[in-house]
């Protein structure tokens, strides 16, 4: 019981006895795990400033047991035999992500550039061997965006943070997933870049040694003028986290190679 | 045994009766086809629906139904000896008068075909008529049938849906939300918008984009009027309605914005006597006192 007391690591496996209870604060997501005789109980509670510094665990928490406050009521979940342990991964949004450069960017034809979008981590929380979670939160709520004209398009959600091409510039907090992504202008006119949907449930999550979170490098390539594009999606993690451990899946199956629409001009 | 034996025989009389057997071989066809029918109407139903949507799904069920019940009842009537011709023509004379009982359902029932082919709503959509809001049932052969938000059943007879102005509310994926909004004249209109823009912003069902718009909309009686509109998903319309207006009330208090309610100045004319004053004491009863 007490051999993950001390676990910096908000990721990862963790055992919990019969009536134990974890905490953990992973950004403005703070939320409380706790096992009982036939159930798994989660409660959750979401600040409003994403770029709170926290990640901590307490599993079990030691102590006087510190539950939720009044106001935040438990989800419970039933079991015919209770695992003992918990998985508790990181994922990527279950949406696509917009992102925008802090001004349009020109790419004439035949050129390319590295950028860089940050998109909050959604938190997944699994007791050992199930197939469902019993948590898949985000740790800050992006807002909702629209891609496409009012009468089609897809929900997607919004990143606060712009598209860059300088990592430095975006912010680097651990609840924060960063996806680096090549844009490759193969058409014969320019490419202005004013919205990058990214396809992000097709990705994995990766942590570095840093214990930062990353996704595969994504390839997108514009052939024409259509503001669809290939997207290629890298076989593992990208150079800046060589090496770095897959925590969890892609939400969506894809091929290597996949057309999807990318580029998006504003609404007229 | 002698009473047996005739009773044995009167039933094979019976058996080899042609008007019985014809009889029970038209109600064998007649079960048996109409329960095929139900059969083939589910099974064509559930294809239409699983592969494009609720709607044909109604409708290949119906066309697979009355399809095969249509086979069906002519097959009964080959069985039960029936001229298809002698019908016909009876149809023919009768159809007359037929015409003339039920011209009402005869328009509903082309405004039907009319309603379906045209796709101005499917089975599922919200859609308002009139002062009636509802969720589309089903576009049946005479009428629409709606549920209300508050549980209502409401039949609309398809003639009267045809000619009426219809609005689909769900036809597309994104709404726009327009809230009206007044606040005192001495309020900083720019401030006012940063405000609004930033409450946008927050809530994340607001979309981003299309971005929320905020339109001047004229000097008011008391206060200057604002537009405020914001998108949301047609799902999440009704929520961003409540959560952005409780916001806005909240924002707008704590920053000390005054949402202004009509002013009135009373003035008694120059002929008519001043309005008289009492002053009450706190806690007290009125002193009595008049001042003009």
């Amino acid at each position: 019981m007490s051999s993950t007391t001390a676990k910096q690591n908000c990721w990862g496996r963790f055992e919990l006895e019969r009536s134990g209870r974890g905490l953990w604060r992973i950004g403005p997501l703070t939320f409380w795990i706790e096992r009982t005789d036939d159930e798994w109980r989660v409660a959750t509670r979401s600040g409003d400033d994403p770029w709170v510094d926290a990640f901590s665990v307490e599993c079990p928490i030691a102590g006087a047991a510190e539950g939720p406050p009044d106001d935040v009521a438990w989800h419970r979940f039933g079991f015919r035999n209770v695992p003992t342990a918990v998985v508790v991964a990181p994922r990527v949004a279950d949406r696509a992500v917009v992102s925008r450069p802090e001004m349009p960017v020109t790419l004439p034809p035949g050129q390319s550039g590295r950028y860089y979008v940050g998109s909050p981590a959604w938190v997944d929380v699994r007791p050992e061997g199930a197939d469902q979670p019993i948590l898949d939160a985000p740790t800050w709520r992006p807002s909702d965006t629209w891609f496409g004209t009012t009468q089609e398009g897809s929900l997607s959600y919004s990143t606060r943070t712009r598209l860059r091409r300088d990592l430095s510039k975006l912010p680097r907090l651990r609840q924060r997933i960063i996806t680096p992504v090549q844009i490759e202008n193969e058409a014969a006119d320019s490419l202005v870049l004013e919205r990058l949907s990214l396809p992000i449930t097709h990705l994995s999550v990766f942590e570095a040694e840093d214990g930062y979170l990353w996704t595969e490098p994504v390839r997108l390539r514009r052939e024409s003028s259509e503001e669809t594009g290939a997207v290629e999606i890298g076989g593992g993690p990208p150079t800046e986290a060589r090496g770095a451990p897959r925590l969890s899946g892609p939400r969506d199956k894809h091929d290597d190679v996949f057309v999807s629409r990318l580029f998006g001009t504003l609404f007229e | 045994m002698s009473e047996w034996s005739s009773w044995i025989d009167s039933l094979r009389a019976l058996i080899t009766d042609e008007r019985l057997v014809m009889a029970l071989r038209a109600a064998a066809v007649l079960v048996i086809g109409l329960a095929l029918a139900t059969i083939v109407g589910r099974r064509l139903g559930a294809v239409a629906e699983h592969r494009l949507d609720r709607q044909a799904g109604m409708i290949a069920k119906r066309a697979g139904f009355y399809g095969t019940a249509t086979l069906t009842v002519l097959w009964v009537m080959g069985e039960l000896n029936f001229s298809l011709s002698v019908i016909l023509g009876t149809a023919g004379v009768l159809s007359v008068a037929i015409g003339f009982a039920s011209q009402t359902s005869a328009s509903n029932l082309i405004s039907g075909l009319f309603l379906i082919g045209e796709r101005a709503f499917v089975v599922g959509d919200v859609i308002k008529i009139g002062d009636t809001s509802g969720e589309v049932l089903s576009i049946d052969w005479l009428s629409v049938k709606l549920r209300t938000f508050d549980n209502l059943f409401v039949r609309l007879p398809n003639e009267t849906m045809l000619k009426a102005q219809v609005t689909n509310l769900t036809r597309f994926p994104i709404r726009r939300l327009d809230l009206q909004l007044g606040v005192a004249y001495k309020e900083q209109i720019e401030a006012v918008r940063s405000l609004l823009l930033e409450i946008a912003d927050k809530n994340p069902l607001c979309l981003e984009e299309p971005p929320p718009l905020i339109i001047f909309q004229g000097f008011g009686d008391s206060a200057v009027n604002l537009q405020f509109s914001v998108w949301s998903t047609k799902e999440n319309f009704l929520r961003l309605r409540n959560t952005i207006t409780e916001e806005i009330k909240t924002r707008f208090d704590a920053a000390g914005v005054e949402i202004p309610f009509p002013h009135r100045s009373l003035y008694a004319g120059s002929v008519t006597e001043p309005f008289p004053i009492r002053i009450v004491a706190e806690g007290g009863a009125a002193s009595g006192q008049r001042r003009d």
